[in-house]
């Protein structure tokens, strides 16, 4: 019986590490495919030149779309867009190093519509409830948000959030 | 002929030296961008939001006159009496949007912003309002307005038939089923409806839970994507006329539909995404298994 319970404790134990390992994994190792597929909806990447990272971003923001890159809120804009494009992503695989970047810094999204070069201009730690982010905006805005403290494990109960602004487009 | 050439040639020089005397230079504004604490970056960013360079003015004053007055106390002061407002609900507003006063360097960009968040302020009022009175979960909304967002541009028009066809077809279950059917087909859900007995779900179709006139079970309503994917869940309230809760449960999603396809790309204060990983904790928790196991293991051995 108890040797069971051994065996049974030992599978769950590898397979919930092995899964996760996994997972966590691909979303430090995210890189944008060559090609686009069908299934894909990959439709851009974003580049943080500060940190040299070069990332893909999917449309959506659910645990499918960040698990692979960034995902964009499909309810914002488009980058480049008048508006607020918003993009997020796992604090400790994609943007692990976000707490880096501060104002004054590139974010530059490139779509099949051309490069968008974004500048910082404000970063903002609030809280996970906080209703103030996902709002419109009256100029081309980008909004990049992960979960603050970076260290911490689990549900973060605070946002660190990045608003930039549009300084650049290149077609 | 060559006193001709020779009057056209010295007038384009002329011309030519007076457009580049003309074009303002960065020394020239220095001074003033000084003043509000501005780079040269700060500016060539700022003149290309308008598509503008320093080289589009004649004059330092033509550039000053277009970039309008800096944020001063008065400047707030008159633009509070323009919009009557207090400076508490001023700085409250562009709360509401992340910002404060020290966002703006210039007036007008102050005044088109307050212009624009205001609108936007009501229009959020509204969505919330509607939500609250939907009785809608915040994430049953959201995954409603994403799955609309992708659905073909005319589908409002045709959901405002619909509510045209319920309001002039009321108690008829026909029409109601035949409703029904095509505001599924519209907002592209597919509806799984389940009479609720003793633990039991039987399945039932919208016209069968229509010929029965009243009923003691609860019934429960599952919409989802044509992919599968779970929108929301409706329950159709206990021991009341089966045709009135069908008008209103109808009436609640052509509602809510209107409203996701009004929200098509817009944004409205909602929550933001969970960018917690679970991996890291889902690790520990295998850790832990593997400790638990090699705990049993080790008493096992012991015990022989």
């Amino acid at each position: 019986m108890r040797k069971g319970f051994a065996w049974l404790f030992s599978a769950i134990g590898i397979w919930l590490i092995g899964w996760n390992g996994y997972s966590y994994w691909q979303g430090l190792h995210a890189t944008v495919p060559s090609t686009v597929t069908a299934q894909g909806k990959v439709f851009g990447t974003l580049t943080i030149p500060k940190l040299s990272l070069v990332l893909p971003i999917y449309e959506g923001t659910t645990e499918a779309e960040l698990k692979k890159g960034v995902g964009h809120e499909p309810t914002s804009a488009l980058p480049g867009e008048i508006g607020n494009a918003v993009l997020s992503g796992h604090r400790d695989t994609v943007f692990r190093k976000l707490g880096q970047v501060g104002i004054g810094d590139e974010l530059v999204v490139e779509t099949v519509d051309g490069q968008f070069v974004y500048v910082v201009k404000k970063v903002r730690i609030v809280s996970e409830n906080d209703r103030t982010v996902l709002v419109n905006k009256p100029r081309p805005t980008l909004t990049v948000t992960t979960c603050y403290p970076f260290q911490f494990i689990g549900d973060a109960k605070q946002r660190y959030v990045l608003v930039a602004y549009l300084t650049s487009v290149h077609h | 002929m060559r006193k001709w050439i020779v009057s056209v040639s010295l007038l384009l020089v002329f011309c030519h030296s007076y457009y580049v005397r003309a074009a303002v230079r960065m020394v020239d504004v220095e001074p003033y961008m000084r003043e509000v604490g501005w780079t040269e970056m700060d500016l060539q960013r700022y003149l290309w939001q308008y598509k503008r360079t320093l080289a589009d003015f004649a004059t330092a004053e033509e550039f000053k006159r277009w970039l309008g007055p800096p944020v001063t106390e008065a400047g707030v002061e008159q633009l509070l009496q323009r919009y009557q407002l207090t400076e508490e609900q001023l700085e409250a507003l562009l709360g509401q949007f992340g910002e404060t006063i020290q966002d703006y360097t210039w007036m007008n960009d102050l005044d088109a912003a307050v212009r624009f968040y205001l609108r936007s302020y009501e229009h959020m009022q509204r969505v919330h309002d509607a939500l609250s009175s939907l009785e809608f979960t915040e994430d049953e909304a959201k995954r409603l307005f994403d799955h609309v967002r992708a659905l073909p541009a005319n589908g409002k028009t045709e959901l405002q038939a619909q509510a045209t066809r319920l309001t002039d077809g009321k108690s008829n279950p026909a029409v109601l089923a035949d409703v029904w059917q095509q505001l599924l087909h519209t907002l592209q859900l597919k509806a799984d409806m389940y009479i609720v007995a003793t633990g039991q779900m039987q399945p039932v179709s919208a016209r069968e839970l229509l010929e029965r006139n009243t009923r003691d079970e609860d019934v429960w309503i599952a919409l989802s994507d044509e992919e599968g994917m779970r929108i929301m869940d409706l329950q159709l309230p206990k021991r009341t006329n089966v045709v009135d809760a069908m008008i209103e449960t109808e009436k609640e999603l052509l509602m809510a539909g209107q409203l996701a396809y009004d929200m098509k790309g817009t944004l409205y204060g909602q929550k933001m995404a969970n960018t917690a990983s679970p991996y890291v904790a889902n690790m520990l928790w295998g850790a832990a298994c593997l400790f638990v196991a090699l705990l049993l293991f080790w008493n096992k051995k012991v015990a022989r």
